[in-house]
């Protein structure tokens, strides 16, 4: 189960990192957003793998912390994916607004021969 | 204390937050309505900042105390913690703030949307990462000062500005990717999120962890380098910098010093002397890092083709030169580099105000170096300036010496405080305990002096070009509300220079406490957990 | 395929929330492909050209992997090692008895660390204002103005009958699905309600109740088009964010009435005569301010993206309709 998680992670790194070299905008947006969920899945693998251990209380009593996957890391997990929804959205805009002040579509600065 | 100062620490957090709502709820996009609940939160926010500075040399162990938020018991509850060091970087953002606020009065909040309540959030993530005391939670304050920070960059829009914004958006993303590995794995090795908590528990971190932990350090590192600029993670600084409308520039002046804090007291308290096999993790890089970030700096800024580069370039050299101190990991540098900090941000943020008004009334392009002129000349595009104010008579004087001013203080010449804070880190360097001066600290004085020396060479070049060179020129109409903020920094200096006893005496004891964590680790935890090598008490 | 990671690794809240974001995500892309060209430009490059980028596509793909190995490695090294003495045993044990929920997860973000949350509606506050004021002095790239070529195609066939408007055809094409999505529009907002009201203690809460409110009124704006929608308007998505930012603030300063710090929480049952105790959390006024924010953010940034197309399809249109329509401008 961790090495499945593990090689997932690397794969949406990998192809995140790749699409973010790429010349052109909208493969940039989704390598941003490819690595977002990469490092999502990196934050809830630190609280470390449990399956069918939801953290909802059964019953309105203590919790007992060894029935329950990590919480915490879910919270972070959950903030992040906010933050990143947010950035994302404002660097499309802001790739929108550069393009249409530049004329160009590359963001390397790099524009093919005319 | 009173009910009312026990919430002291978390005011200059919650005030911006209420000013940017006010004015979303009332104002929507009405510029006066908004102006005035803008500078009357900033007034409040310096009067906060006294406060706290006071309320903390006054305490017993220089920390006021921890602000268990939600009321939680400490390792679990986000704490805010202000002690010397945070409330003095509060009350100088606030100053600049201020500065920068009343600066840009005279016409350039005009010029985009939203400028006023986008300034209070930058305030209130400012704020929020100097008081707080938990990594996520620091984390989710960086992110609200960079978004607020990219609005204001892009603030009033433009090819340029729109151009240099974007890498600025790209790099910082990176960072705060970066940022979120390293606490995961920091909280994946130790279990928690807390910086006290962090600091007593890093000595029993198991050995074979020991390599993962540093590893989530290293990467936090460099997410916290990017924000100070370090060379070579730099490139994106003076472009981003020089383009941002001069007000928000100038503010940006204490965003790398955002980066130096974080990095000044997670460092100290982490990895000093009591880390157990990690103590004084990557002091090599951040020695390095900085002395190759003011070289870097200080080639730029002789390189530079306008005014706006070369104070952007002067911002990198006091990072690099703080960043150096800080990895001496000594005492007396340390509390010399505070003062070196507070003066250097001062002018800086000076400078970049002062910029805008020289460069009003001169073609764009005048800057350029004689031997670049047929290369470059004809780049550059205007800005869409409005005559504003009225030809002072004695404005190039003013000008002129407010410009001296902030080129003895960067260049670090007597009789201003820059003088002082080179003064005091050098000596410090070079006085060592045990009688033998390391090489390290020879070669912090050759690249600090060289450095000093570069920066005077370029700032004395422009103002030359400025001020002295053309007798026809057009006197730049300025108003008061815009020179009083340059003339208020300036005179701060000074201040800073005449009262450089007391003050160097706080940043001592400011440095004294950074570099002893068991206070700071007492004070979050409560009395009972004690500093390193004892055992974590149960939950 | 993330979102079907966290139901598997027992994430539900997170789940919920990545599959709204998600759908969000992918209108804004939507909306803001519209600005991109058509097609990528492959000009043929002459041969040393053609080396040298291969030369950088060869760099790029080796620190990709590099990268993606490094991270892979790290968590699978953390993964096998047993967990640390964790902060997080706290929350569990405390949740219900202390913090009045059975959502641990929730009850963190609104609760134990309420703070955080606090910073992340200010950052989607800062991100729509951003948002709205960059797209204000927008100019779109010269040759996305022109209007595009399907809408050329339905304008022309709709100006060549006599007794059709333009427009018309996509009105008519759109009538089913328009229909489906007004019918949609108060189920949605109920659904959205719902999770927001159980959040405290099954999956739900504050963010996925917001973001899925803001997707209702993404269906209208897409099924009636934006001057319907704005017509019927009545609280604009400025006043929902400082209501939100205010409400959250508020209940964090009622705290300090009570002399107990920022954001403390407290919680009681209430008696309704017929329906039995009824749990009441502070943090659940909390998590309306959230609610109330995310909505307000979420939509202002929708709009801003949609009037953009409004704005130039009106000029553009009045251009298109005196002089021949424009290829390419490059």
């Amino acid at each position: 189960m961790e090495i499945v998680l593990a090689l997932g992670i690397g794969v949406f790194t990998g192809t995140g990192v790749w699409l973010i070299l790429r010349p052109r905008t909208f493969q940039v947006i989704i390598g941003l957003s490819l690595l977002s969920y990469a490092v999502n899945l990196f934050i809830l693998a630190m609280g470390r793998l449990r399956t069918n251990a939801a953290p909802i209380l059964p019953a309105r009593a203590v919790g007992d912390p060894a029935q329950f996957t990590d919480p915490l890391p879910q919270a972070l997990v959950l903030t992040a994916i906010v933050i990143s929804f947010a950035t994302t959205a404002l660097f499309l805009v802001v790739l929108l607004a550069s393009r249409g002040l530049t004329g160009t579509d590359h963001v390397d600065g790099q524009e093919p021969e005319a | 204390m009173s009910a009312f100062s026990d919430h002291l620490i978390i005011a200059p957090v919650v005030l911006p937050l209420f000013a940017s709502a006010i004015m979303l709820m009332l104002g929507g996009d009405r510029r006066t309505f908004n102006a005035t609940v803008n500078v009357v939160s900033t007034v409040a926010l310096v009067v906060i900042g006294i406060a706290l500075l006071f309320a903390a040399d006054a305490a017993p162990t220089g920390l006021i105390g921890a602000y268990r938020l939600g009321n939680w018991p400490p390792p679990f509850a986000i704490v805010l913690v202000a002690d010397r060091l945070a409330s003095l970087m509060v009350l100088l953002a606030s100053v600049l703030a201020l500065a920068a606020v009343v600066f840009s009065l005279a016409r350039w909040h005009r010029v985009g949307a939203f400028f006023h309540p986008l300034f209070q959030f930058l305030l209130m993530g400012i704020n929020g990462a100097f008081l707080t005391g938990d990594l996520f939670n620091l984390f989710v304050f960086f992110e609200v000062l960079l978004a607020a920070s990219y609005g204001l960059a892009l603030h009033g829009s433009g090819s340029a500005r729109v151009r240099e914004g974007m890498h600025y958006i790209v790099i910082n993303l990176a960072a705060s990717l970066l940022f979120l590995i390293g606490v995961s794995l920091i909280y994946g090795v130790t279990g928690t999120l807390n910086m006290a908590d962090l600091a007593a528990r890093i000595p029993a971190v198991r050995s074979e962890d020991r390599g993962l932990l540093e590893a989530g350090a290293g990467i936090l590192g460099i997410a916290f380098l990017v924000k100070t600029g370090m060379w070579p993670l730099c490139f994106w600084l003076p472009a981003t910098y020089a383009a941002a409308p001069p007000p928000v520039a100038s503010l940006f002046a204490i965003l790398t010093k955002v980066g130096i804090y974080i990095l000044l007291r997670l460092w100290l308290l982490l990895f000093g002397d009591q880390a157990g096999s990690s103590a004084h993790f990557g002091r090599e890089w951040l020695l390095l890092g900085g002395m190759a970030t003011v070289i870097f700096g200080a080639i730029g800024s002789l390189a530079s083709q306008s005014l706006a580069r070369m104070a952007a370039y002067s911002v990198l050299v006091s990072s690099g030169t703080l960043l150096a101190a800080i990895g001496m990991g000594r005492i007396g540098v340390t509390g010399g580099a505070l003062y070196y900090l507070v003066s250097s941000t001062l002018g800086l943020a000076a400078l970049f105000l002062l910029i805008e008004l020289v460069e009003r009334s001169r073609e764009p392009g005048a800057d350029v170096l004689a031997v670049t002129r047929e290369l470059y000349g004809e780049e550059y595009e205007l800005d869409d300036t409005t005559e504003s104010g009225i030809a002072i008579p004695a404005t190039m004087g003013i000008l002129g010496l407010a410009f001296m001013g902030c080129a003895l203080i960067l260049a670090g010449l007597p009789p201003l405080s820059g003088f002082i804070g080179k003064f005091a880190l050098l000596a410090t360097a070079l006085n060592a305990e045990d009688g033998a001066v390391p090489v390290a600290a020879w070669v912090f004085l050759v690249v600090l002096i060289l450095s000093g020396l570069a920066v005077l060479i370029a700032m004395t070049r422009a103002g030359i070009n400025a001020f002295w060179a053309s007798p026809d020129r057009t006197v730049p109409r300025v108003r008061l509300i815009e020179t009083a903020p340059v003339i208020a920094l300036i005179l701060l200096c000074a201040a800073q220079t005449v009262e450089a006893g007391p003050v160097m005496r706080f940043m001592n004891a400011a440095a004294q406490s950074l570099h002893a964590p068991s206070d700071y680790i007492r004070g979050v935890l409560g009395a009972g957990a004690e500093a390193p090598n004892s055992q974590r008490g149960g939950q | 395929m993330t979102c079907i990671s966290f139901v598997w690794l027992s994430a539900p809240d997170l789940a919920l929330t990545q599959l709204v974001v998600e759908t969000v995500t992918t209108v804004l892309l939507l909306l803001g492909l519209r600005w991109l060209p058509k097609r990528v430009q492959e000009s043929g490059h002459a041969n040393t050209k053609g080396r040298i980028l291969r030369w950088y596509r060869l760099r790029d793909f080796a620190l990709a992997v590099a990268t993606g190995l490094c991270l892979a490695v790290l968590a699978y090294t953390v993964m096998i090692r047993s967990a640390p003495d964790s902060i997080s045993g706290f929350f569990v044990e405390n949740a219900y008895i202390k913090g009045g929920g059975t959502n641990i997860v929730n009850v963190i973000l609104v609760d134990f660390r309420a703070f955080d949350t606090f910073g992340e509606i200010a950052v989607l506050g800062i991100v729509s204002l951003t948002v709205f004021a960059l797209l204000r002095r927008f100019r779109p790239a010269a040759e996305s103005m022109p209007v595009p070529e399907q809408q050329r195609a339905q304008d022309l066939y709709d100006n060549a009958i006599a007794t059709r408007q333009p427009g018309d055809t996509v009105r008519s094409a759109m009538a089913t699905p328009a229909l489906m999505m007004t019918v949609l529009f108060p189920i949605i907002v109920i659904a959205a309600l719902y999770l927001l009201l159980r959040g405290h203690d099954l999956p739900g809460g504050g963010f996925v109740a917001g973001v899925m409110m803001a997707v209702a009124f993404i269906l209208q704006y897409m099924a009636h088009g934006t001057i319907w929608v704005e017509e019927r308007l009545r609280v604009l998505p400025i006043r929902w964010m400082g209501t939100g930012l205010i409400v959250a603030g508020a209940i964090g300063c009622a705290a300090w009435l009570f002399d107990r710090p920022f954001l403390t929480s407290s919680f009681s049952y209430l008696d309704v005569p017929w329906i039995g105790p009824v749990p009441l959390a502070s943090a659940m006024l909390f998590d309306i301010g959230i609610f109330a924010m995310v909505i307000g953010a979420t939509v202002l940034m929708l709009i801003a993206i949609a009037h953009q197309s409004l704005r130039s399809t009106r000029t553009a249109r009045t251009r298109s309709s005196d002089e021949p329509s424009r290829t390419e401008a490059t």
